[in-house]
């Protein structure tokens, strides 16, 4: 498939973050959103559009995606829901809509998910990573510089985490990762998104395992479904390859973003 | 831990069906509910319940199931969706939350509720319940040709539902107790611990309607289905627990027969590829 929207285009130049965290359930333009109804989908068909952007930006029924973890933290998950109950001050809320700090041709700039049926109760993330030091604390939960040289291999100091809660029920829709609050906050780095690379080496984002898998835990990367995955275990997740993901069961899951420049 | 026989879950029948189909989303308690939040979740811990019931009827998290079709019937999607916009007056719309349903099943001990989930991410619409769609669906689906002598089904007892599920929507875990069939064929005395009854096994197959598309998820077991072609057909094994979705795209059409397959009816697969 001929891609012909460059992540570049895609991201462009992400404002900066609002200050108030909750401005984004506040504001949400989902949150004030009429349900799509089968009828309004058979006569609207707003999932061409979706299609079509998705195969603008490289989407295809045929590409395959092996994943296998590159290697193998020791966390321990009841320190991560510990950090959550103890740092709701500095948790992002939101729904899968455009955020105050987006830019560029995205699904989420022209609004695709919410015409197609998305909506402020099928989409509902909570993160930690971008709001107070949110993102040192869960660097360290994660392991010592030591661990994050010898087994993450991501530059410690100007890496970017999400810690990613989803509950059951709630979705993540096709999209792919474009890096946009890491480039933002490194631009002394020369960040070149569509040639993933940067001044201190190739940029990468990593997706760290908090929970076992358990069932209805889906992340389908380009036509392939990840494997039942450990806690610890760490996957790359090649930019910019097209993904979604949900927790469809009944446990918690917990996942942890890393975006970053590779040092190894 | 000890499996519960589904027969001492299930012993009671399922309750009939509102007459008018607009009451289950008008009296829905999940329209009502409000929503679970993280820090909800991690103080109550709802999906423990769900999942020792989850546990003692049979889910485990090992067994692998390998789907493969058996059998592939002509299908055309538009006919499908033109039924659909023709009979919307017959459209049962309904959330993952207890209605008719009876005896001990994570929707009579409202589960999923508790778990998060809600009618903005449950939404299902179905026909074969309603008005005459049951008629129509058999004969869109190829009729007594299809249905008995190729898929094997007595045609007079099989029950077959056409599901919609948009964007967003989400089937959670459980398994088939099939039991609006079992409330309309009781002079089968049907055993739902061994799913056979006078005449022969009871099956549920699945047929897709539409092709499979980025993020249409059916996992049973603790497998995932291939990306299926429409007019697939695959066999759902008894009692084993699955859930569905479509976080992706576009629209998510399957089929479901349930009912009884009799050996006898089965056309030997060479006859009906001359057919």
């Amino acid at each position: 498939m001929e891609r012909k929207l460059k992540p570049s285009q895609v991201m462009s130049n992400y404002k900066n973050i609002p200050a108030d965290p909750k401005i984004y359930v506040r504001d949400s333009l989902m949150a004030q959103q009429s349900e799509v109804t089968l009828w309004d989908f058979l006569e609207d068909r707003p999932d061409k559009d979706y299609e079509k952007w998705a195969h603008d930006i490289g989407s295809d029924l045929t590409t395959e995606y092996e994943a296998k973890p590159l290697s193998q933290l020791d966390i321990n998950e009841q320190d991560f829901i510990d950090f959550m109950r103890d740092n709701k001050q500095t948790c992002q809320k939101k729904f899968y809509e455009r955020r105050p700090y987006h830019n560029g041709v995205s699904e989420l700039t022209m609004n695709l998910p919410m015409k197609c049926g998305y909506n402020e109760r099928n989409t509902i993330e909570y993160n930690w990573g971008l709001y107070g030091d949110s993102n040192q604390k869960v660097k360290e939960l994660l392991g010592s510089r030591q661990v994050w040289e010898d087994k993450i291999g991501i530059d410690y100091d100007t890496a970017l985490i999400r810690l990613l809660a989803y509950l059951p029920g709630q979705i993540l829709p096709w999209h792919h990762d474009n890096l946009g609050n890491w480039c933002r906050n490194n631009k002394d780095l020369n960040p070149d998104i569509d040639a993933q690379m940067c001044d201190l080496g190739p940029i990468k984002r990593y997706l760290v395992m908090i929970t076992d898998w358990h069932w209805g835990h889906v992340l389908q990367f380009q036509n392939s479904y990840f494997p039942r995955w450990k806690k610890g275990e760490v996957y790359d997740l090649p930019i910019p390859q097209p993904h979604c993901s949900a927790n469809m069961g009944m446990r918690l899951k917990l996942t942890c973003s890393i975006s970053g420049a590779a040092t190894k | 831990m000890a499996l519960f026989p589904k027969s001492t879950l299930l012993s009671k029948k399922y309750n009939d069906l509102p007459g008018d189909p607009k009451e289950l989303v008008a009296n829905s308690v999940m329209a009502n509910s409000p929503e679970v939040t993280l820090e909800d979740f991690m103080n109550n811990r709802p999906d423990k319940e769900y999942e020792t019931y989850a546990v003692s009827t049979g889910a485990d998290l090992e067994t692998e199931y390998k789907a493969k079709p058996i059998s592939r019937i002509k299908i055309i999607p538009e006919q499908f969706e033109m039924f659909m916009k023709d009979n919307m007056e017959h459209c049962e719309k309904k959330y993952y939350e207890k209605t008719y349903q009876a005896g001990v099943n994570e929707l009579t001990l409202n589960l999923p509720l508790r778990c998060g989930y809600n009618h903005r991410n449950t939404c299902e619409y179905n026909w074969g319940e309603y008005g005459d769609t049951q008629k129509k669906l058999k004969l869109l689906l190829g009729g007594k040709e299809t249905i008995e002598d190729e898929l094997g089904f007595d045609y007079d007892t099989a029950s077959v539902r056409l599901l919609a599920y948009l964007p967003g929507q989400i089937l959670p875990w459980h398994f088939d107790n099939m039991g609006n069939w079992f409330k309309k064929n009781q002079g089968l005395n049907p055993n739902i611990d061994n799913m056979t009854c006078d005449l022969g096994d009871i099956k549920r197959y699945f047929i897709a309607i539409t092709e499979w598309h980025w993020g249409h998820v059916l996992q049973i077991a603790n497998s995932y289905f291939p990306r299926w072609k429409s007019g697939e057909v695959y066999d759902i094994p008894k009692g084993v627990y699955h859930l569905s979705a479509n976080i992706g795209i576009r629209l998510k059409l399957t089929a479901s027969i349930t009912g009884v397959v009799k050996e006898r009816n089965k056309t030997p697969p060479i006859l009906s590829f001359l057919r």
